[in-house]
């Protein structure tokens, strides 16, 4: 399933969808992230940057959740395969 | 009626849903376990079905509180529910869902196994909150499925098939609104009857969090769950609040408003609260005749209680705040935007309130701290709080300020001297606090690791009822939690200014056992420049801060060398400057309250932590205090 246009949650423009693939974090921060709502195979929205360089936040199936850029950063994703493909 | 069951051919009654559902009348009613993720509403809906017949107590050994109601049913049996804590699995990772997860299966001693567990959802997030339902339904307990915020739903244009639902669950639903109060014949009817669930292809899952996920969108789609539109207020509202220049200039207009009412409308409340309450006991009791027993009543008892009283007004005010920016959504915006700074000091965005109201008073910050998910940020910040300059601190420091630092303007008046002594005090509590949060951070309270992971719900107009309900829990909990410690700790003070009697008189305080007390403890002292009549007002005050005050005016009006002084003179003689500042600088440090002791022991369910924090700071203080004397003995010496 690897592709071209893997890369991490937290290179997603504001505004942008993608597909979550894997989080590269211990299994304990996985399973706090997954119950979270972050499961591989889910659609993410980023919404918004939080002020002050805050954490970002992100919609998965219509819950807005704020988690960290360098939490962000662990998470890969895949953009456009996820059916909204608003660059193409 | 919304009450939706399987139908007859379904369900598959099982022998023991019906003796258990026939046995009542030994005593202890019907025990019905509620349970529900975060921000579902479950805490809206326990309020409104238990209303004010609740007991909060810790669950033994873990700092997850206990929450159990009665209802009592129609035909006059009595129903227990017991509100678990809001989790997302029961996979026992948190202490929330090991506690959630051994309450249902009965494994905690003294809490009796649940007979049926309602499950509560939020329906505008229903794909994300039906994961917890196969955990639930593999205890193959009777079970009911709510759908709360029904009213929601049917606003933004959401909507489900309740039939087909309970079909591929394979429990009753039923479409709640705990906030407006429909529905809730439906929860009634099961808590009295609950029926058997049978609960079909939920068993198969896989306990795991993709699985339960899978299974959630796929049962979604089954019934015809339309999500909702996306709230427009929300959405509204987050671009002001979340703006990078607006947000945090409300942020910091919202938590001065906090700031301002807890300290300036809670203090005086408190202190004429104080008053009334000493001109009551005067009373109450002035008219015994003199000797202990009044003395016992009026300065023991009474100031005991009187003492636990006077935090109501505090402990009321801040959480008025925290349960409406809680209830309304804007505590997780303001943890966001204050998350930042304080992830620099190992902490993340939750602890801000609590520390900023413990300005204030250190009391209600500690038991805010509960909205803290994370243990150990929350026991850092329970253990930082008290550093925070709070109001009680005030009369020794402007006592000790206006006797010994001359008031001296700098900068054309814009500058005092004595201004400048008092937010000295506060940035070294503040300092204090950010290097023991390092410490501690780095050291036994290490971050577990988790990510920083929180959720913004949808803003909503706070429940004037949950709020109430909240307000009035808090204060029990405060009273006959931390009360008890408070009376004792009052007692023994008292015990200890009343003996030796001599004559059958109560002594002078330099001749009662706390004198001796201060007396004993003087060559210990020394070092730091004081007498041991600071001792003595040092064991005082481990009651509260602002008796060492008192204490000083007592000692100082019996003693003929300075009976005719006022308390700032007596000081002045008593006293070397740099003792003084030595005084103060302890006070900065010292954990003299036995308030917030008590509320850290309840919050932490031990002992341990309280010992620890009054231990570490008063080294602290001890040490502060020592180099301070030494210090200026050196400057102003030399």
């Amino acid at each position: 399933m690897k592709r071209a246009n893997c890369m991490r949650l937290s290179e997603v423009p504001i505004g942008g969808k993608a597909s979550i693939v894997e989080i590269v974090l211990p299994v304990a921060a996985q399973e706090y992230l997954m119950r979270r709502g972050f499961v591989p195979g889910t659609e993410v929205e980023v919404v918004r940057r939080g002020p002050l360089k805050g954490p970002m936040v992100y919609r998965i199936q219509g819950t807005e959740t704020a988690i960290r850029a360098e939490t962000a950063e662990r998470i890969q994703v895949e953009m456009g395969a996820a059916g909204d493909a608003e660059t193409e | 009626m919304k009450l939706v069951s399987l139908g007859e051919g379904a369900s598959c009654h099982t022998p023991a849903a019906e003796t258990q559902s026939t046995r009542n009348g030994n005593g202890r009613g019907r025990t019905i376990a509620l349970i529900g993720p975060p921000n579902s509403g479950k805490s809206t809906l326990f309020n409104r079905l238990t209303m004010l017949r609740q007991k909060v107590a810790n669950y033994p050994g873990v700092t997850v509180e206990q929450r159990t109601g009665r209802l009592a049913g129609s035909n006059g049996q009595e129903i227990v529910l017991i509100d678990l804590p809001g989790i997302y699995s029961l996979n026992a990772y948190s202490e929330d869902e090991e506690v959630a997860s051994k309450a249902l299966r009965g494994e905690i001693p003294g809490v009796a196994k649940p007979e049926a567990v309602v499950v509560v959802l939020d329906s505008t997030h229903l794909e994300r909150h039906l994961t917890i339902v196969p955990p639930v339904l593999s205890l193959r307990l009777p079970t009911l499925v709510l759908l709360n915020m029904a009213d929601e739903l049917e606003v933004r244009g959401g909507s489900i098939d309740l039939v087909k639902l309970a079909g591929s669950i394979g429990a009753p639903v039923a479409l709640v609104s705990a906030k407006k109060g429909t529905g809730m014949e439906a929860v009634s009817r099961f808590c009295e009857q609950p029926v058997a669930t049978n609960g079909r292809d939920a068993l198969h899952v896989l306990q795991n969090v993709p699985a339960c996920q899978k299974w959630a969108n796929r049962v979604g789609r089954d019934s015809g769950y339309r999500a909702p539109r996306e709230s427009l207020w929300t959405k509204r509202l987050d671009n002001l609040l979340l703006h990078p220049f607006w947000g945090p200039a409300i942020f910091v207009l919202v938590v001065m408003v906090v700031f301002q009412s807890v300290f300036s409308l809670g203090q005086p409340l408190s202190n004429h609260l104080q008053e009334l309450l000493n001109e009551a006991g005067r009373g109450l009791f002035g008219r015994l005749p003199e000797g202990w027993l009044q003395s016992l009543l009026l300065n023991g008892i009474w100031r005991g209680l009187a003492s636990i009283l006077v935090f109501l007004p505090q402990i009321l005010l801040l959480f008025f705040f925290i349960g409406v920016l809680e209830d309304t959504g804007y505590l997780a915006r303001a943890a966001l935007i204050a998350d930042r700074t304080m992830n620099r000091i190992g902490l993340n965005g939750k602890s801000f309130v609590p520390l900023l109201s413990a300005y204030a008073c250190a009391v209600p910050a500690i038991m805010a701290t509960r909205t803290i998910e994370d243990k150990r940020d929350r026991i850092a910040t329970i253990l930082i709080a008290p550093f925070m300059t709070c109001s009680a601190r005030l009369p020794i420091y402007t006592l000790v300020i206006a006797a010994f630092v001359p008031e001296r303007k700098y900068l054309g008046g814009l500058f005092g001297m004595r201004a400048g002594a008092m937010l000295g005090l506060y940035v070294l509590g503040f300092l204090a606090a950010l290097v023991t949060a390092s410490l501690l951070k780095s050291s036994v309270l290490k971050s577990s690791g988790m990510p920083f992971a929180m959720e913004l719900p949808e803003y909503r107009r706070p429940s004037v009822r949950s709020l109430v309900v909240r307000l009035v829990d808090r204060c029990k909990v405060f009273v006959f939690n931390a009360g008890v410690v408070i009376l004792i700790v009052a007692l023994v003070l008292w015990v200890m200014t009343y003996l030796p009697l001599t004559d059958g008189k109560p002594p002078a305080i330099d001749e009662s056992a706390i004198g001796h007390l201060g007396r004993w403890i003087e060559p210990v002292i020394r070092p730091l420049g004081f007498n041991w009549k600071v001792g003595v007002g040092l064991f005082t005050s481990i009651f509260a801060r602002e008796v060492i005050v008192g204490t000083f005016g007592t000692i100082y009006g019996v003693d003929p060398a300075t009976r005719s002084l006022s308390l700032q003179e007596a000081l002045q003689r008593d006293l070397t400057p740099a003792a003084a500042a030595a005084l103060v600088v302890f006070f900065a440090f010292a954990l003299q309250c036995t308030s917030t002791l008590a509320v850290v022991r309840r919050e932490t369910n031990s002992w341990t932590w309280p010992a620890v924090q009054f231990g570490y700071m008063a080294l602290l203080a001890y040490l502060g205090a020592w180099v301070t004397f030494w210090g200026f003995s050196r400057w102003l010496g030399g």
